[in-house]
């Protein structure tokens, strides 16, 4: 009753995750406002475009909101609301998956040296990140960004763990080719 | 070392970053968010819901006046005359005139004559025997002349209603007979004209469709369900709801008992959410695992839904409060129902719906029995047939879950079903 006088961007999580529960549609959007941004960015890492990630984020903010009866706090919510935005993504994927299905990539050229990510904005690597292949994009994000073990990437594709594995080497020798063209291209001429 | 190295600094780039989504995001997700409550459905739940608590207060409304306004009978009419008559001719018997009158219920003789008189409501519209009796007779402490001047008065609110052609007059203490048999001819004459209408109704068979609100009822009976298993709460279960078609045959078994049986499929859905599914990414109700917890994982919440079927068999005994061109009826009784399937689906691709029939493996009992309660308001529309409104609820007698399945489901549906009655004889 008291928090109902009280605008909903005002509360904390716990009180805002109350009154969505209740269905309170105002402090719904105050949850939405609180992380959309974030949120935001992890739909862009697991899309090819600003479009496909707001599809994505949309149905994952109503999977949010239907399941926050569920979330048992064991978590913090934005872990759990991220771990949302990428099963959406991956479900998003799955059926590009089933009509090109992830394969090991034999034949991997490492760079000789390791690339620096310092002077990077995130959009930029954001965008190096949608430019990877479909298959090395998911692996990537789920291992690098996200902690997942090949095992479970594996288990969650449907791929085995020799894919998971080859298919992020693939992704990570592919940026390290793109931050070295960078750094040679600003090393050259410059901003 | 190396590697980790890379990661980090990716996931440091990315830390606190945020990108501003369109405003259309929030709107669509409004929108699948009342979608996907139901907004509407909810709103025709609950107007089943008023709709039935309106049909059942109406019922016995209707039968409280009904009720009250029944015929009547030679011996209330006898009753009351009685009151009238028995007034003591003496002041000594010690016992007040209303004791006495109570404790010999009959007749006064005629040598003991009660002068008094009727007021009669010759001209009232209504056919109300309205006589005047208003000073109770304990107040008098002998037999008493009832003056002119004193109306006294009963009011008699039963039917049949009867005019007496009486101006003011005398009443010999023998009257109360010739009432009764000019009130004979009142009632026998009623009883004809309702005898009329339902009466003649005595075997129908029925028609119809239902559509109502469905609860699960879902509890956790067990001590077996380890700490994970709870995540999907039971209580999430939401309403769902509950579609029904069948038919049934009903027959008087005296003027106002009827009996009814028949036979009715039944679909019944619901909505929750689930954390759950086996390893064959097989969408899976938490609460419903039976044991083994290594063949399940928990995922993120989903939601699923359920679909349940059933063939019922319902037996009930109904009451006519009201047997006229309009119908009500009060029903009870039970229902056996044998489960047919229940299929669990996702609201994702990533999870295969399931579907559980009878059997050994089958979480279900096959016969289930559920109590009902119910009312039938009907409306004779030609010589063979009625039609009938029924809000009625139907709650499950014991759990439609095996004793082994760490859960108890208990549904209690309200509905309201439309019938078509085809009235044989």
């Amino acid at each position: 009753m008291h928090n109902d006088r009280i605008h909903p961007g005002m509360l904390n999580e716990q009180e805002l995750i109350e009154a969505c529960r209740k269905g309170n549609r105002a402090s719904q959007k105050a949850l939405y406002d609180r992380f959309c941004k974030k949120m935001m960015v992890v739909c862009l890492r697991y899309s090819k475009s600003s479009p496909e990630a707001e599809d994505i984020l949309q149905e994952g903010f109503v999977k949010v909101f239907q399941g926050l009866g569920g979330f048992r706090q064991d978590s913090k919510l934005e872990t759990w609301m991220t771990r949302i935005m990428v099963n959406t993504a991956l479900n998003h994927h799955r059926k590009k998956l089933y009509l090109h299905p992830m394969v090991d990539v034999q034949d991997i050229d490492l760079p000789q040296t390791e690339a620096s990510l310092s002077g990077l904005h995130f959009t930029q690597l954001l965008e190096m990140i949608q430019e990877l292949p479909q298959g090395c994009q998911l692996v990537f994000n789920m291992f690098a960004m996200e902690g997942y073990g090949h095992k479970e990437i594996a288990e969650m594709l449907g791929i085995s763990e020799g894919t998971s594995k080859s298919q992020y080497a693939r992704a990570r020798s592919l940026l390290q080719e793109r931050l070295i063209k960078g750094s040679t291209y600003y090393q050259r001429y410059g901003k | 070392m190396e590697n980790n190295r890379f990661e980090d600094s990716f996931r440091n780039a990315f830390a606190g970053a945020e990108v501003s989504p369109t405003d259309a995001v929030w709107i669509n997700i409004e929108r699948e968010l009342e979608k996907a409550s139901g907004g509407n459905l909810k709103r025709n739940l609950l107007m089943f819901q008023l709709l039935a608590a309106a049909s059942v207060a109406f019922a016995f409304g209707i039968g409280g006046l009904y009720y009250l306004n029944q015929p009547v009978t030679q011996d209330d009419f006898r009753k009351e005359m009685t009151d009238i008559q028995h007034v003591p001719a003496k002041k000594e018997t010690g016992k007040s005139p209303v004791q006495k009158a109570s404790a010999t219920p009959s007749f006064q003789k005629k040598e003991e004559p009660v002068t008094g008189k009727v007021t009669v409501a010759s001209n009232h519209p209504e056919e109300k025997i309205i006589q005047s009796l208003k000073k109770p007779f304990e107040d008098s402490p002998v037999a008493r002349t009832i003056s002119k001047t004193e109306l006294l008065t009963f009011t008699q609110t039963k039917k049949p209603m009867l005019v007496l052609p009486l101006a003011e007059q005398q009443v010999e203490p023998d009257a109360g007979m010739v009432l009764l048999a000019r009130l004979k001819d009142e009632e026998k004459k009623y009883q004809q004209e309702e005898k009329s209408v339902g009466a003649n109704e005595k075997l129908w068979a029925s028609v119809g469709f239902g559509a109502g609100s469905y609860k699960p009822n879902v509890q956790a009976s067990s001590m077996n369900l380890s700490a994970t298993s709870m995540r999907s709460a039971p209580s999430e279960a939401a309403v769902g709801t509950s579609y029904s078609v069948g038919v049934q045959v009903a027959g008087k078994i005296s003027k106002r008992f009827i009996v009814q049986g028949g036979i009715s499929y039944l679909t019944q859905s619901s909505n929750f959410t689930s954390t759950t599914v086996n390893q064959q990414h097989v969408a899976i109700s938490e609460f419903m695992r039976p044991g083994n917890f290594d063949s399940y994982r928990g995922v993120d919440p989903y939601r699923i839904t359920s679909n349940m079927q059933f063939v019922s068999i319902p037996v009930q005994a109904g009451y006519l409060v009201v047997d006229r061109a309009i119908g009500i009826q009060i029903n009870g009784g039970v229902s056996t129902d044998l489960f047919l399937s229940n299929t669990l689906s996702s609201d994702n691709d990533l999870y295969q719906k399931v579907t559980q029939t009878t059997g050994k493996e089958s979480l279900y009992r096959t016969v289930n029995v559920s109590g009902l309660v119910g009312t039938e308001i009907s409306y004779r529309i030609a010589d063979h047939y009625r039609v009938s409104v029924n809000p009625g609820l139907r709650y499950a007698l014991h759990s439609i879950y095996k004793d082994e399945v760490a859960a108890d489901i208990t549904p209690v549906t309200v509905d309201v079903s439309l019938r078509f009655r085809y009235i044989f004889k």
